[in-house]
């Protein structure tokens, strides 16, 4: 017998104790009973279940008015490498390094230094013209402009040659 | 006098809302169920009982889980909509 014919039965059975009171209240009484009977797990307002669509993983069909543990949720803890692995690392990554740099030739690298010495003199410079004051600035405005464009020249060359090594 | 079945359908259907937490219906509906427990229906109501009868009539498949079966049988079910046809002279 399902809850509901149950509870309509009990209900029933109520009225006909007492006829003048109203099936809502006969109901409510019923329910009650029928949730004293059945260890406090009341019906009134359970979801069924619904049904899964096959392929997707079925989980634990829910009980009516049984109470569910709470599940704890295992959270994934990142392990902390060993200093032993750390170590390894380290060293393999010197020793690509030192591979790197022993197949780049002397004059990539003067290359470079050239380039670089070139962009921390027009940078230098061009601190220098913006310490002036507001109308001296005003006359070298065109040099100014021309130092600018040649920093970001120039540091764009040094990261080319950075990517051809 | 409205016949004993019909009240049992309503009757049915208020213990089915209860149990589902009184969410299916609406308060027309649950009003409804009311007066037809309590013989309280005019001509006017019949009128209004049974165009919703007629029209809600595919709600109503025999679940009662379903919100259309219980909003359904809450204006008295299929035997309403019989006793209503014969109070309004409906072919």
């Amino acid at each position: 017998m399902t809850a509901l014919q149950s509870i309509i039965k009990e209900a029933k059975a109520i009225r006909k104790k007492s006829p003048k009171m109203e099936w809502k209240k006969a109901v409510a009484q019923a329910s009650a009973i029928y949730a004293s009977k059945h260890k406090g797990k009341s019906p009134v307002g359970k979801k069924k279940a619904k049904k899964r669509v096959s392929g997707i993983k079925k989980k634990a069909s829910k009980k009516v008015g049984v109470i569910r543990k709470k599940s704890i949720r295992k959270t994934a803890t990142k392990r902390k490498p060993t200093e032993k692995a750390v170590l390894k690392s380290i060293k393999h990554a010197v020793s690509v390094q030192k591979q790197h740099m022993g197949n780049i030739g002397g004059h990539a690298i003067d290359r470079i230094k050239s380039a670089m010495s070139h962009l921390s003199h027009y940078e230098h410079t061009y601190k220098k013209y913006m310490a002036m004051p507001l109308y001296e600035k005003k006359l070298f405005a065109g040099q100014i402009k021309k130092l600018r464009h040649l920093i970001k020249e120039t540091k764009t060359h040094i990261t080319q040659l950075k990517k051809s090594i | 006098m409205i016949p004993r079945k019909v009240k049992e359908n309503v009757m049915k259907a208020i213990a089915a809302n209860y149990i589902k937490g009184n969410k299916c219906a609406t308060l027309v509906g649950k009003k409804r169920a009311d007066q037809i427990l309590k013989d309280e229906l005019t001509i006017n109501t019949l009128k209004r009982t049974y165009s919703y009868l007629k029209r809600a009539k595919t709600y109503d498949n025999k679940d009662w889980n379903k919100c259309g079966t219980i909003s359904y049988n809450l204006w008295g079910g299929d035997e309403m909509l019989k006793y209503c046809k014969l109070k309004l002279n409906k072919k």
